[in-house]
């Protein structure tokens, strides 16, 4: 990547507060968002979720009001991160900027709604409303008819790994369509029938997420949304934009069965900070001998590498997590901040043992950060970050 | 320099048949796949047909040792099908090389199975959660990946009808950044009752015939199938003496930010993405000796296309020959785009034209030379194959004949 690409605005929509100030407060003060759920979850077993109060307010434009959360989410998230890098769609050509958002269920309470319809009252009950919006790239579709792109709109579909996904899929076509600006959201909502899924796959957790707890905890369902803009560096410079961070490279998948490779990573300092997307399942060993592999050497315990992960607070919203693991890293290395980890209270894997857990929030500059996601199958993915000096230099 | 890209395995599976051979003489017979459903009861809409396979029987020796065929969606079976194709074409036998990217393009992923489940649901039966192992749509990519050996990324598409055609796209690109000599890229999407009581709610559906371009014109037919291509950089294709069945030189995008189901009528966003297919091949349009248009037969669909290719190809746009394929084999929105490729390039190389059946009565928006008539010959260098869909994507491809390289 060689600091091609840098991000140059947040947003996100979570469980700890809508925007980027109050998830980043929720992150030095360790709050959570998950809370006792609602009625339908208790009763399928899921008795905390992290869920979204009132999107409402927070979308003016009455064009998306039936749309479906997942939509509203991601919206709401692009233009905090649109307004946060400072830039004015009506002022851009379109051709020249593209949209990537990751997602996992799509808009699955649309779909349940739809489904209901004609089971229930045959073709009449189907409404063709509600599958419009229920397609999986409504979200993608709905931003750009509200933001005027016309230079590409993607959705890319996975699990947990499908915000990092959806970063890599965008850095690629701003090379290959040479476009200058792309926004990546990655969003989720939340929904009984999907709980009650994972709750029979023994995923779901009672009480909280303890990332690389022993034993593995499960996780609590969220929902929300994270966005980032990503602009070429020349493009980000040439208009004088504040830049959160570098992207500085992005490492190849990593399946479970293959050969791990530090290739891409040369140059990773110990002294970084990692937002895992360990999530509390059995798969987080994965995760755990994937950074082992990169940072278990004496260096890592000496130099620190902190070991950060959201989804104690935020929950787990797959796609949407992922890029709010992106808003974290892209924080840590912009205001040189490391909040308090998620992870020290609780027994870990001894596989992490070579990180630091800090306690309380430590005002510590770091250069690199590291994003990664192993989802629930398929390979893991990550992106390494690079602080804002870096980027501009 | 930059690398080319050619084409050395494909598979195909459709409701014409499974394999390159029975879809070729389908459409060079001008044969439809067409016919009252019978994967699910649809006698309470207002429309009955679609393009089923009829008869597909899954090669469980597909899947890895010790899978549960019942735990793997349709979609997954006809994709690990046409794979299999595609890589007994392209010498790969069984394994792709470790770092082989999957693209694939999907509008459902696994929604036969979620389909059921959320049905069990409305009906207040528990539903078996075993059934959706392999529901969220991109699953079906990862043990494609993981059955066949490629660890490299996979990327599941979801831009509705534009997928495959952006599935085939940005694997191209992948090849040509140099991130892999060879992709495995295509799109798929099966028949069933969630999508077709969606498009027969937007009354999309035709309660007479598929007439793609026609004046009669009154609503598209879904189908379902998969199809997948090998792509692989020249030079390495080359060097393993594969035979090279066509070259992809052009890959164009855009997203028309109108609206959520209907295309933009001025045709802007479809023109841009034609535009970009043919500046990407290096080509003008009159280069261009075939055109295997998106056509769905939708009213606003066919006139917004006929548009674009109007405003790009301006007089070529009264010659070159233009077909809908979707007459025969139905709509097979993610799927429709590696479905057109993989015919575009069998009609290429056996220089046919794909017709577009059921064409009888020109519509005067829509002045296009379309091939009415099946079994026509014609030669043809380069063919763009269009793909558009909901959210306003657009996409298309540039293919061109390449000469048996081994």
């Amino acid at each position: 990547m060689n600091d091609e690409f840098v991000i140059t605005g947040l947003g996100v929509v979570s469980a700890v507060g809508i925007g980027v100030a109050s998830f980043w407060d929720a992150m030095l003060k360790r709050s959570s968002g998950t809370r006792p759920s609602s009625l339908p979850f208790v009763r399928i077993g899921a008795p905390r979720t992290a869920a979204i109060e009132d999107i409402a307010p927070h979308l003016d434009d009455r064009r998306f009001r039936r749309a479906a959360n997942i939509s509203k989410y991601a919206l709401v998230a692009v233009n905090q991160a649109i307004a946060d890098a400072g830039i004015v769609p009506a002022a851009w050509k379109g051709e020249e900027v593209g949209v990537v958002v990751g997602v996992t269920h799509g808009a699955i309470n649309l779909t349940r709604e739809f489904h209901s319809g004609f089971v229930k009252d045959g073709a009449l009950g189907a409404s063709p409303a509600l599958f419009s919006e229920s397609v999986l790239n409504a979200p993608a579709g709905n931003i750009s008819i509200a933001l005027g792109i016309k230079g590409a709109a993607h959705t890319v579909v996975g699990d947990s790994g499908a915000g990092l996904n959806a970063v890599e899929f965008g850095l690629k076509i701003m090379r290959n369509l040479k476009l200058p600006v792309c926004i990546i959201a990655g969003a989720e909502e939340l929904d009984p029938i999907v709980a009650r899924v994972y709750k029979g796959f023994g995923l779901l957790s009672s009480d909280g997420i303890r990332p690389f707890g022993l034993p593995s905890s499960g996780f609590v369902p969220g929902e929300g949304a994270g966005a980032i803009i990503i602009e070429t560096r020349a493009h980000a410079l040439s208009r004088s934009a504040r830049i959160y961070a570098g992207i500085k490279a992005l490492l190849s998948p990593i399946w479970p069965a293959s050969p791990f490779s530090k290739e891409g990573l040369s140059g990773l300092d110990a002294d970084a900070f990692v937002s895992t997307g360990a999530n509390g399942t059995q798969r987080d060993a994965f995760e755990a001998a994937l950074l082992s592999g990169i940072f278990s050497s004496p260096d890592a315990k000496m130099k620190k590498t902190y070991l950060g992960n959201i989804k104690p607070l935020i929950g787990e919203s797959f796609a949407a997590s992922a890029l709010m693991q992106v808003v974290h890293a892209a924080l840590v290395l912009n205001k040189g901040i490391i909040p308090p980890s998620t992870i020290a209270a609780s027994a870990f894997m001894p596989s992490v043992a070579w990180a630091t857990m800090n306690e309380a929030a430590e005002q510590r500059p770091v250069a690199q950060a590291l994003v990664t996601s192993a989802g629930l199958k398929g390979p893991a993915h990550s992106i390494l970050l690079t602080a804002p000096g870096d980027a501009h230099a | 320099m930059t690398r080319r890209v050619v084409v050395t395995g494909m598979g195909i599976i459709t409701g014409l048949g499974g394999g390159k051979a029975a879809n070729l003489s389908g459409i060079a017979e001008g044969r439809s796949a067409v016919g009252r459903l019978t994967s699910f009861d649809a006698s309470g809409y207002r429309a009955t047909t679609g393009a089923e396979i009829k008869g597909f029987e899954f090669d469980k020796a597909l899947l890895k040792a010790g899978a549960r065929p019942s735990r793997y969606d349709r979609a997954t079976k006809l994709l690990l099908t046409v794979a299999h194709e595609a890589m007994g074409e392209a010498g790969f036998a069984d394994k792709l090389p470790i770092n082989t990217p999957v693209v694939l393009g999907t509008t459902l992923g696994g929604m036969l199975s979620g389909s059921a489940f959320h049905k069990e649901i409305v009906l207040n039966r528990e539903g078996a959660i075993s059934s959706l192992f392999d529901y969220i749509a991109f699953s079906q990519g990862v043990h494609v990946a993981e059955d066949n050996g490629a660890l490299g990324s996979v990327f599941s598409i979801s831009n509705a009808c534009a997928s495959g055609t952006n599935a085939i796209g940005f694997a191209l690109n992948e090849i040509r950044s140099g991130a892999s000599d060879v992709a495995l890229a295509g799109g798929y999407d099966t028949m069933c009752e969630f999508t077709f009581a969606g498009f027969n709610s937007l009354q999309a559906i035709t309660t007479t015939l598929c007439r793609p371009f026609d004046l009669r014109r009154d609503g598209l037919v879904l189908g379902e199938g998969a199809a997948v291509l090998i792509l692989e950089e020249l030079d390495s294709a080359k060097r393993r003496g594969a035979l090279i069945l066509a070259e992809i030189t052009g890959y164009g995008e855009s997203s028309d930010a109108y609206h959520i189901t209907r295309p933009d009528p001025t045709a802007a966003g479809a023109s841009l993405a034609i535009e970009r297919a043919l500046k990407d091949a290096g080509c003008a349009p009159a280069d261009i000796d075939y055109i295997n248009a998106h056509g769905t037969a939708t009213s606003f669909n066919d006139a917004m296309e006929a548009k674009a290719i109007r405003e790009v190809f301006k007089d070529h746009s009264k010659t070159v020959p233009v077909s809908s394929i979707k007459s025969a084999v139905g709509h097979i929105l993610g799927g429709a785009g590696a479905v057109e490729a993989v015919i575009s390039i069998v009609a290429m190389n056996e220089s046919i034209l794909p017709s577009n059946i059921n064409y009888s009565t020109p519509d005067p928006e829509c002045p296009l030379n379309i091939v009415d008539r099946p079994g026509q010959r014609h030669s043809i260098r380069r063919v763009l194959s269009n793909s558009f869909g909901f959210g306003g994507a657009n996409a298309a491809l540039v293919i061109q004949k390449v000469q048996n390289e081994r």
